[in-house]
């Protein structure tokens, strides 16, 4: 037993393709390597600073809205009434909104109740909405905070 | 604070699972792979303790768990003092590892700590379940059964969730960050595990390089397949690389039932190895499913009793009309942004190296891959559609890992079995060989 070495025993092998294997083996780390340098520089800037989320560079341009999701989340979760129901949506996908919206959220706010979007008439509406992107414009809810991630809604 | 305890969290889990460090065969491997083996055993000794207390009536606090977890420690240790008293020599290996491997492990962490490789799946499942299941001092049935969060997957395994809740109950708030992390000490674990078992650097190196690829192109950080990933590479490096029976068997019982209880494509895994086992009429080596089938199926159990079955009841029929778009998609999310040099490498080695060393984790790969297939056959949507495109990139991961082994093991320097033979069964052990490794003679 010894410290692990570069060497590579291939036993019936032959020794051209011993060599073969251990040229095979570096070149193609190199290669992979570089390409991981690669993927990382194309999800973009800012590259030497923690980001604000565990979400933020997954993808180049614009911040994604499960980003915007956190961000907002934690800032409201002071404001909210403990097992008040909440949902979070983008109103530019209305009616066909993103679950992952209000997914994310239920693991930023632990003490509401993170519920699936119901705002059509008829529907329970929950108490608060987070919207995404653009303002909700709905009837019954009014705007309580507004942050450049996103908006808070109670409804009235 | 929150993210350094959260972390220390994962970092305590070899130390939870030193008891492995007993096992002749286990105490012969570097400092590293011990540590992995460790690992593995720490995350499932963890995650089972903290479903079970409940189920006793104790929910977790901080000073129970702390207390629990220092008792198995404390145990672990002592009894490891004693077994230390006999250990033969030959057990040492080496800790540094090369430069060559650190950098694309530098590399990945890089990526983690600014968020480049984080899976959605950690912010819309994975995470919340960790939090709730704190929050509830249980597996919080509540919330996985509440309609709102059918989306979550309901009867997913809860390893992960687990240990999750766990980092919670060190750190106080959720560290999501620490749950990022993790997926770095995972493919370091991975990477260990084949550094320890081959003695190659240069096998480490092309696993650590290609899985770091890999996972950064499938962005699979926070999810549950990294964790998959380690508990597959400790049950398959097990099989390969530890010739001892007995600890053969335990550390490869530990890798499956880990895996199955992390995903549910762990499943698939346990089933391979069972069908492998089997082809190569290794009966016993059958066995080292069976706890991973009583830890599974006491949670099928639970699920079944609320009739909650998601993800384990299946998708439909076969549609073999798929097939070919099947494959297509599935080749085209194959290539991890790196033109399909991670399968193509491990095949040349393979190809160089001693094929017949790699039949067993190569049978592993085909068969998870024709798992992989099987199900996306049973897709409810066109495979050209978002299915398959979101998930075969995680998916493809365990027969890429088992691809790797293959080639490790393929390229496995022959000397050192020899030497640990002397070293450690030399005295009284002696001709008491695993039945796989010992299966491969001609090789050494």
């Amino acid at each position: 037993m010894g410290i692990p070495s570069f060497d590579l025993d291939v036993s019936d092998a032959t020794t051209a393709s011993v060599k073969a294997a251990r040229i095979v083996i570096y070149v193609s780390s190199a290669v992979m390597t570089i390409l991981l340098g690669r993927q990382l520089v194309r999800s973009g800037g800012p590259y030497f600073e923690i980001p604000e989320t565990v979400y933020d560079h997954v993808s180049p341009g614009a911040p994604p809205l499960n980003r915007q999701a956190i961000v907002v989340s934690r800032r409201i979760a002071p404001l909210l009434p403990r097992g008040a129901s909440v949902t979070v949506i983008a109103p530019e996908l209305a009616p066909n909104y993103d679950v992952t919206h209000y997914l994310t959220a239920s693991g930023f706010l632990p003490h509401q109740h993170v519920v699936h979007p119901t705002l059509a008439v008829g529907e329970q509406w929950p108490d608060y909405v987070i919207a995404l992107g653009r303002p909700l414009d709905h009837p019954g809810y009014r705007l309580v905070r507004e942050y450049p991630e996103g908006r808070l809604y109670q409804r009235e | 604070m929150t993210d350094a305890a959260g972390f220390l969290a994962y970092l305590l889990l070899p130390l939870i699972g030193i008891a492995v460090w007993r096992l002749d065969g286990v105490r012969k491997l570097a400092f590293d792979g011990r540590l992995a083996i460790a690992g593995a055993a720490g995350a499932l000794i963890v995650s089972v303790i903290m479903a079970v207390m409940p189920v006793v009536g104790l929910h977790w606090s901080r000073t129970r768990l702390v207390i629990v977890f220092v008792l198995i420690v404390t145990s672990s240790l002592w009894g490891r003092q004693r077994a230390e008293g006999r250990r033969q020599k030959g057990e040492a290996g080496g800790i540094l590892i090369s430069a060559f491997c650190l950098l694309p492990s530098a590399l990945t962490f890089y990526g983690l700590l600014t968020a480049r490789e984080t899976c959605g799946d950690l912010l819309f499942f994975w995470g919340p379940k960790g939090v709730h299941f704190f929050r509830a001092g249980q597996i919080d049935l509540r919330y996985l059964f509440d309609p709102n969060n059918f989306y979550a997957h309901r009867d997913y395994p809860p390893l992960l969730p687990l240990l999750y809740a766990w980092s919670n109950t060190l750190s106080g708030q959720f560290s999501w960050w620490a749950a990022v992390l993790f997926t770095g000490l995972c493919l370091g674990g991975i990477t260990a595990i084949v550094r320890a078992g081959t003695r190659s650097d240069a096998a480490a190196l092309l696993t650590a390089a290609t899985l770091a690829c890999a996972f950064a192109s499938a962005h699979i950080a926070g999810a549950a397949d990294p964790l998959l990933l380690f508990f597959e590479a400790v049950a398959a490096g097990a099989l390969l690389f530890i010739d001892e029976p007995r600890a053969q068997w335990i550390v490869a019982a530990i890798g499956v039932a880990g895996a199955v209880l992390t995903k549910v494509e762990g499943l698939s895994f346990a089933i391979a190895v069972v069908i492998v086992m089997l082809l190569r009429s290794r009966w016993l080596r059958v066995t080292v499913v069976l706890p991973a089938a009583v830890l599974l199926g006491a949670w099928l159990l639970v699920i079944g009793h609320y009739e909650m079955f998601d993800a384990y009841a299946g998708q439909g029929p076969i549609r073999l009309g798929y097939l070919s778009r099947v494959l297509l998609s599935t080749v085209r999310v194959a290539g991890y942004d790196a033109y399909w040099i991670p399968w193509i490498a491990p095949l040349i080695v393979i190809a160089l190296g001693n094929f017949r060393r790699a039949s067993v984790s190569l049978m592993l790969a085909a068969l998870t891959l024709g798992a992989t297939v099987f199900f996306y056959l049973h897709g409810p949507e066109d495979p050209l559609s978002f299915w398959v495109r979101s998930s075969a990139a995680r998916v493809l991961l365990t027969p890429l890992l088992l691809l790797l082994m293959s080639a490790a093991s393929a390229v496995r320097p022959s000397h050192d079995l020899a030497a640990d033979d002397v070293s450690v069964h030399g005295g009284g052990n002696s001709g008491h060989r695993s039945d796989l490794v010992g299966a491969l003679p001609a090789d050494r």
